[in-house]
């Protein structure tokens, strides 16, 4: 997942508040609904229960007959009988009916006048004034004859209402949730601050301040929990790389004393009067495999300190060009020995900040590495120049290459292309881990480009100090 | 010539006591620090090889005893301990030199020759049979005949003359001829060791500069 966590929140409190609000208002949308729906029929019913007593009928007609001068009377009958008709029910024939209805032309044929009365329940119609709603009602005259009475009423002002309030809801919806979004974004932000912070302080613990502690707000939080596992992780990370530490001291020591002792013990055999050419020859020869193994415990030791943050690096403006120069003027002599020629090709002035020990060491190994790869008669070129940002050091070689699976683990310890072809030559695949701890120790990176029996080319990226570097 | 040799391994303590003594040295061994700066104020040593991790009294310790009685005495750090801060902090304390285990014997020594040579006169004209070096002049002759080399070949030359009839270690040699770290690169001593041969020995009767095996080059008119 790549959303941030606040992104995430917002994320999810955006789906629960537009599920909420969503619910919310097509369930207050239902339920006014059918308030306003029973009120209706509710108002229906009284009005044509009403209205009975008000019916008078008169052969074929029928007329309403009340108390003018009573304001109650006449204010119920006036809306009673805004849309009305009486049928008889024997017949089907129209007794009487509103005037309001007329242009509505909703007067029914005897047959759907005994279906209303089989099932009285309201009817909805739509008309082109809106939708009226007529109830039913079957009364008997005094002279016996049954009656169908049909009063209606329109549900105009009902509807208008509801879809004022759905338009209301459809608008309110997305308003209410880019609100609680907007809210929960900004919240989160002062909910997560400590939690950046947390972040921050973790960061600028590396390995050479492992003795460092996240601070504990004390409030007992979550967050406080995560400070606290943390930080109980970072002491013992912090005892384990103090073991490494104490056992790369105590490694140094346990191995060279003895080693010591041995090649003393051998020199002293070595220029002793009585030896024989052949045992001398053989005394050299053990004194030889000392000081490889000698060397091959300094690398390991270099490495194991540098990993367990043991080195410190001097930050101090280093001209990367002028040290090139230099090294490889040195080196020249190492390559005319085996009859590869070493090509120096400069092309700006680079200056980055860092230690210079360390850098020579680094370009060295990468040097030594091109030419101990490199067959006869063959080329190696080192190149500085300036990339944008980067100053670069190349090392191309045409020598032997490596293969594509080979190039990913080339900066491994210990790792050799071919176990048997270069067991012949020196070194114990330590130099290019080392070249790459020191190119991230100045915030850069070797990088290797190769292709079998062509050649590689090692390229060391590293920030640029000065932005007036090029010349 | 006498040195104390303060060293806490037997073996490693015997073995420069006899390669010393080989070489003309009498030498006292100490196996702990205790009685170090009272011996060394009671005998009149011309240095000292001290060990940094030693019983009882630590190398650092020791050092400082020997400094309040003999500000001047010549003191050679050997120890097991390689980090470069370890080398700093040897040398901060008042060492002349720094060596760590294990270590050639005959580096030892040159480095020895070294400390006791120091404040010496230095030769502005150096002689090794035939061949002649101008120091100030930075020429180099050879039965008169100038010989050109290059500054590194120069200097290689001039450390080989510096100590006639005594082998220098690789180790050695690296650390004085050249400023950079080359513990990668072995054989950097051996190339210009066969340049300098090309110029130097190359048409002559008399070979001066020599290999000996496993230990390092030796420039000597009479090679043993």
């Amino acid at each position: 997942m790549t959303m941030s966590l606040r992104a995430r929140l917002a994320a999810i409190s955006m789906i629960v508040f537009g599920v909420l609000l969503a619910s919310l208002s097509v369930v207050s949308y239902e339920v006014l609904a059918r308030q306003l729906d029973a009120d209706a029929t509710a108002r229906l019913s009284e009005l044509t229960e009403g209205l009975h007593g008000y019916l008078r009928v008169d052969g074929d007609t029928a007329s309403v007959a009340f108390d003018a001068s009573d304001n109650d009377q006449a204010a119920f009958v006036h809306e009673a009988t805004r849309y009305y008709q009486v049928y008889d029910a024997g017949t089907g024939r129209l007794l009487v009916a509103s005037a309001g209805l007329t242009p509505l032309a909703r007067h029914w044929t005897p047959a759907e006048v005994q279906a209303f009365r089989a099932d009285p329940t309201p009817v909805d119609i739509e008309t082109q004034y809106g939708r009226l709603r007529l109830a039913n009602d079957a009364g008997t005259w005094p002279d016996g004859r049954a009656y169908l009475l049909q009063v209606g009423m329109f549900l105009g002002p009902m509807d208008a209402t509801l879809a004022r309030y759905r338009i209301l809801l459809l608008w309110r919806v997305p308003i209410a949730l880019l609100a609680a979004v907007a809210a929960s974004w900004w919240l989160s932000k002062f909910a997560l601050l400590p939690l950046s912070r947390v972040a921050a302080a973790a960061r600028a613990i590396d390995v050479q301040t492992l003795e460092q502690r996240l601070p504990a707000r004390g409030v007992g939080d979550e967050l406080d929990l995560v400070v606290d596992a943390f930080n109980g992780t970072l002491g013992r990370l912090e005892r384990a790389v103090g073991e490494m530490r104490q056992f790369s001291a105590s490694l140094a020591h346990e191995l060279r004393t003895p080693l010591a002792a041995l090649r003393g013990e051998i020199e002293l055999a070595h220029r002793a009067a009585g030896t024989s050419p052949a045992e001398r020859d053989r005394f050299a020869s053990q004194m030889e495999e000392i000081d490889r193994l000698t060397r091959l415990i300094d690398h390991i030791l270099t490495l194991a300190r540098a990993e367990s943050g043991q080195i410190r690096l001097a930050h101090a403006p280093v001209n990367l060009t002028d040290l090139a120069g230099s090294l490889v003027e040195q080196m020249e002599p190492l390559a005319a020995a085996r009859s590869i020629e070493l090509r120096w090709e400069p092309s700006d002035v680079v200056v980055v900040d860092g230690d210079a020990g360390w850098l020579q060491r680094l370009m060295i190994n990468l040097v030594d590495n091109a030419l101990k790869f490199t067959k006869e008669n063959g080329r190696v070129v080192v190149r500085v120049f300036r990339d944008g940002d980067a100053a670069r050091i190349e090392v191309q070689d045409n020598g032997v290459g490596l293969s594509p699976a080979d190039t990913l683990q080339v900066f491994e310890r210990f790792f050799r292309a071919d176990p048997a072809r270069s067991s012949s030559i020196a070194g114990a695949g330590l130099g290019l881990s080392l070249a790459q701890w020191i190119a991230a120790q100045h915030g850069g990176a070797v990088a290797v480009r190769s292709r079998l029996g062509e050649g590689s080319t090692f390229t060391v990226a590293l920030p640029i100090s000065t932005p007036s570097g090029a010349s | 010539m006498r040195v104390l040799v303060i060293e806490d391994d037997r073996k490693v303590g015997s073995f420069i006591q006899t390669g010393l003594a080989q070489e003309g040295y009498a030498v006292d061994l100490l196996t702990d620090g205790t009685d170090a700066g009272d011996q060394a104020r009671t005998i009149d040593y011309d240095a000292v090889v001290l060990d940094l991790m030693l019983p009882g009294r630590s190398g650092f310790q020791v050092l400082r005893d020997i400094r309040a009685r003999k500000p001047s005495l010549p003191v050679l750090i050997l120890t097991a301990k390689d980090a470069l801060d370890d080398r700093v902090a040897g040398l901060d304390a008042g060492a002349d030199d720094y060596m760590t285990k294990p270590f050639a014997l005959a580096e030892l020594s040159a480095r020895l020759r070294a400390l006791l040579r120091r404040g010496g006169p230095r030769e502005s004209v150096l002689r090794v049979a035939d061949l002649e070096m101008d120091t100030i002049r930075r020429k180099v002759k050879r039965a008169g005949t100038p010989i050109d080399l290059k500054p590194k070949e120069y200097a290689l030359l001039e450390i080989l003359m510096r100590n006639i009839d005594r082998p220098l270690t690789k180790a050695l040699i690296i650390e004085h001829v050249w400023d950079i770290h080359y513990d990668s690169i072995s054989n950097v001593v051996e190339v210009h060791i066969n340049s300098l041969r090309n110029k130097v020995d190359r048409g002559f009767d008399l070979p001066l500069i020599h290999t000996i095996r496993g230990v390092g080059y030796v420039l000597t008119e009479s090679p043993s």
